[in-house]
């Protein structure tokens, strides 16, 4: 007992001490610098990378290798490679891929490294995308969005109205001649989202940096009217009940229809085979809101499995600083998410016009669900033409119910 | 000399005693100190490795022994959770390939123990004991089949077996994308998964619903398939055709192309608006008709999309059985007054069925499982309301991709359909060969 008490004073003694000591500590401590970082980077971004890599070695001394990963590989990756201690520092992919990668806990919140200020130079939706239950796990190095995509040598002003939008697509529809004006991937929860939430549906409730998963909006009034949109596209006959996303994208590169929704990944490929491609933002719906597409954002993220965050999060603020953001999109052309880098590419310039109205994909992981549950209700109103209440109420119930068998 | 008569009893508790004793006791020296060493280095393996200091953490084993620690991990699949702590997917499969390990050296241990006795109960009869060299040469001549399958045996072992178990324990587990390490620990649920498969509302329509028509795809799938190829085969077979050996070569065409392929091309051709298909079936006034988009057309799709790529299989087999059915047996039915129609159902169907029925079992085996055909084609869809990742082309493997991969990851749901597809497989692969092994003793033709 006597023992106790001693160590009992000592520990409380110790306890005091320390108190006052992180009381008193510098704000961010440096640790030793590691002896080389390594960067998992997609193949087709490697090149830049490398680059901004090399700029980093030079200025701070410590050698950074690049490994080319598959964005949809890195968090398997990483999630078997890590504990065996072979995993890169720092990772990528779109942001969608957050939330499951925290619950898997193999990515940090890097809030603790980051220097003062930082966060203040990025676009505020983007750094949204990498927040997950209130805590920052990126910065964010390239935005994307769906928008208006059309073919110049048909259509020579894009429709800004919704109102537009169906009587160009009229115009330009020759049912003869298997030919529509407008077509996209209208099943696909991606490319539908902005035409859902510009109405007022929701997807989950986002207060506070946090998602209500509790809080489904997507058999509101405003997702029924959404659904009634897409219903009179289909019952016009002017998008056939058959389009996906294969046939949208091989029928507007045979220059065959003039307007689709398509994201940035696709344009290279409608130059290449000679599309004289223009990109704007989508079309004012009838309430007279613009579409609020999906919007992702990929990020450089720190890995759980690292010795360095300190330098691993240091690394990623270079690798997203003005001019290595801007020596990203010469290289790339993938959209930097910053506010103080002018664009001035007119295809990049429409994406990011579009991004303005966009709303991040939930990070969470019970958006899972909601893909094939809305893709299903798109479908049986357009096919079956059940009611789009009734398909809509059916989807946030089984939503619902797929969340809570997660738990 | 009384006691001579016990050396068999005698090398064989040697050797269960301790491995090679026996053999020594034998005076087969050489064969002995390699079955000591054999249990001295497992021994060593054993109890050793915690005190060699980079393996004892490296291997987490904290200051267990191997087995000790392989039966810990499989039985709480670890303690601590966290990017430092336990990674209870690792500790099952470090547990499993210890547990193949040990079941190998078991093995080996009986094999011991049986061979000290044989050698005594020589000893006993009075008869020569074989030297080493004369059992690497015995060893050589009679067991150089053994020699040769070891290496693939043991593959197997770690290839195919290792994950076939650790597949079937993610079935008993709580393994998903929410309750997945490092962050937590995976646990042992029992029957959980298959029960709650069952239980809860839409798990089980969606169950039902895709087996059902997992069912009717297999047995529908192989059916038209063979009776195609059989059609096909007969013609092919028919006396007096010209030019047999081009139409022969002509009909084999769509195996000879990858399925993969294939099936890309012909979703191409199919699309409802602006594939092939339809529009030629429009010009000839029939209308479009959903290949994607209605259940039943989509099934059917699978089903004629699946005929082009199977019959050529089965052509080929039945042309090499009608080759092998004596003329003879149609001349003299033809004598007795049989129409043609008679001698196929009689002579053909029969003597086709005998030899290719093993083969059309496998096949339904097959069709269970044609994942390609079903995901690459219509990836499962068109959308059914309120299933859990499963549409109405859905078969029961590429439910399970969808369940683990696409949608819902959930991989111990999964794993636990998995499993039933596999008891159901292997049921019919079972009776396949007790059937073949019947067929051969019957006599068909007599």
């Amino acid at each position: 007992m006597k023992n106790f008490t001693k160590y009992a004073a000592l520990a409380l003694l110790t306890a005091i001490v320390f108190s006052t000591l992180i009381g008193c500590r510098p704000a961010v401590r440096v640790p030793d610098k590691p002896e080389k970082l390594v960067v998992w980077e997609v193949a087709e971004q490697a090149e830049s990378a490398r680059k901004l890599a090399a700029l980093f070695t030079a200025k701070y001394g410590i050698p950074v290798e690049v490994v080319e990963v598959a964005n949809l590989e890195q968090r398997n990756q990483l999630t078997l490679d890590g504990p065996a201690g072979i995993a890169a520092d720092v990772v990528t992919w779109p942001h969608d891929q957050i939330g499951p990668a925290v619950l898997a806990g193999v990515i940090q919140p890097i809030s603790e490294w980051l220097a003062r200020g930082v966060k203040d130079e990025f676009l505020k939706p983007a750094l949204d995308a990498l927040t997950f239950d209130g805590q920052l796990y990126g910065l964010p190095k390239a935005i994307e969005t769906s928008a208006l995509v059309y073919n110049k040598a048909l259509v020579a002003n894009p429709p800004t109205t919704w109102g537009e939008l169906l009587s160009l697509a009229e115009q330009h529809t020759n049912r003869a001649d298997n030919r529509f004006g407008f077509l996209f991937d209208y099943r696909n929860f991606y490319f539908v989202h902005g035409i859902f939430a510009g109405m007022g549906g929701y997807v989950f409730k986002f207060a506070d940096g946090k998602f209500d998963t509790a809080d489904i909006g997507m058999n509101n009034a405003g997702a029924v009217a959404a659904m009634g949109l897409i219903k009179e596209l289909v019952d016009k006959k002017l998008i056939p009940i058959a389009t996906d996303y294969g046939q949208m994208d091989d029928q507007f590169v045979q220059g065959r229809t003039a307007m689709i929704v398509n994201g940035p990944w696709s344009i290279a490929n409608y130059r290449a085979r000679g599309i004289d491609v223009g990109v704007a933002v989508l079309p004012k719906l009838p309430n007279g809101r613009n579409q609020a597409s999906f919007s992702g954002v990929k990020g450089w993220y720190v890995s759980a499995f690292t010795k360095h965050p300190y330098w691993a999060t240091k690394l990623i603020e270079f690798m997203t600083s003005k001019t290595s953001l801007e020596s990203r999109f010469a290289d790339t052309g993938e959209i930097p998410p910053r506010a103080d880098i002018q664009i001035t590419d007119p295809i990049a310039a429409g994406f990011l016009a579009q991004a303005e109205f966009a709303v991040p994909m939930p990070n969470v992981p019970e958006l899972g669900p909601v893909w094939g549950a809305i893709g299903a209700a798109i479908e049986v109103v357009a096919r079956d033409g059940v009611s789009a209440q009734q398909a809509l109420d059916d989807a946030v119930k089984h939503i619902k119910d797929a969340i809570a068998e997660m738990k | 000399m009384q006691s001579s008569l016990n050396h068999r009893s005698r090398a064989s508790f040697l050797s269960a005693l301790f491995m090679g004793l026996g053999q020594i006791y034998n005076g087969q020296w050489i064969k002995g100190a390699i079955l000591t060493g054999v249990h001295l280095s497992f021994l060593a393996v054993e109890f050793g490795s915690r005190l060699i200091e980079p393996l004892n953490s490296q291997l987490g084993l904290r200051g267990r022994s191997i087995i000790g620690h392989a039966l810990w991990s499989i039985t709480t699949l670890g303690e601590r959770p966290g990017v430092r702590g336990d990674h209870s997917l690792f500790l099952l499969i470090d547990a499993l390939i210890v547990l193949t390990v040990l079941a190998v050296f078991l093995l080996v241990y009986i094999g011991n123990v049986l061979d000290a006795w044989h050698t005594g109960k020589r000893r006993d009869q009075g008869l020569r004991i074989v030297g080493f060299k004369q059992n690497m040469t015995d060893l050589y001549e009679k067991g150089f089949a053994y020699l040769l399958l070891a290496p693939g045996t043991g593959m197997m072992l770690f290839f195919v077996v290792m994950p076939l178990l650790f597949s079937i324990s993610i079935a008993f587990t709580n393994y998903s994308l929410h309750n997945a390490p490092p962050a937590r620990l995976v646990s042992w649920v029992g029957f959980e998964n298959f029960l709650s498969i069952w239980r809860i509302e839409a798990w089980r329509n969606s169950f039902v619903h895709v087996f059902g028509w997992t069912v009717a795809w297999t047995i529908f799938s192989t059916l038209s398939t063979f009776f195609l190829g059989l059609f096909l085969a007969v013609l092919l077979n028919h006396p007096r055709l010209k030019f047999r050996r081009f139409f022969r070569t002509f009909l084999i065409l769509p195996w000879a192309i990858p399925g993969f392929i294939s099936i890309l091309v012909l979703r191409g051709l199919f699309n409802d608006q602006w594939g092939h298909v339809n529009q030629m079936l429009a010009a000839v006034g029939i209308a479009q008709i959903p290949w994607f988009n209605s259940i039943f057309w989509s099934r059917a799709l699978i089903l004629i999309v699946n005929l082009w790529l199977g019959f050529p299989w089965f052509m080929i087999l039945c042309t090499g059985v009608l080759q092998s059915i004596p003329v003879e047996v149609y001349e003299a039915a033809e004598v007795d007054g049989a129409s043609d129609f008679q001698q196929f159902w009689r002579i053909t169907l029969p003597l086709v069925l005998y030899a290719v029925g093993p083969l059309l079992i496998m096949s339904f085996a097959h069709n269970f499982n044609n994942f390609n055909a079903v995901y690459l084609l219509t990836g499962g869809g068109p959308a059914v309301p309120g299933l859990r990742a499963a549409g109405g082309t859905d078969i029961l493997i590429t439910w399970v991709f969808k369940v683990a991969f696409d949608e819902l990851f959930r991989y111990n749901y999964a794993a636990a359909i998995s499993l039933v597809i596999f008891v159901i497989v292997a049921i019919i692969s079972i009776w396949n060969f007790r059937r073949t092994r019947q067929f051969q003793e019957e006599d068909m033709i007599s």
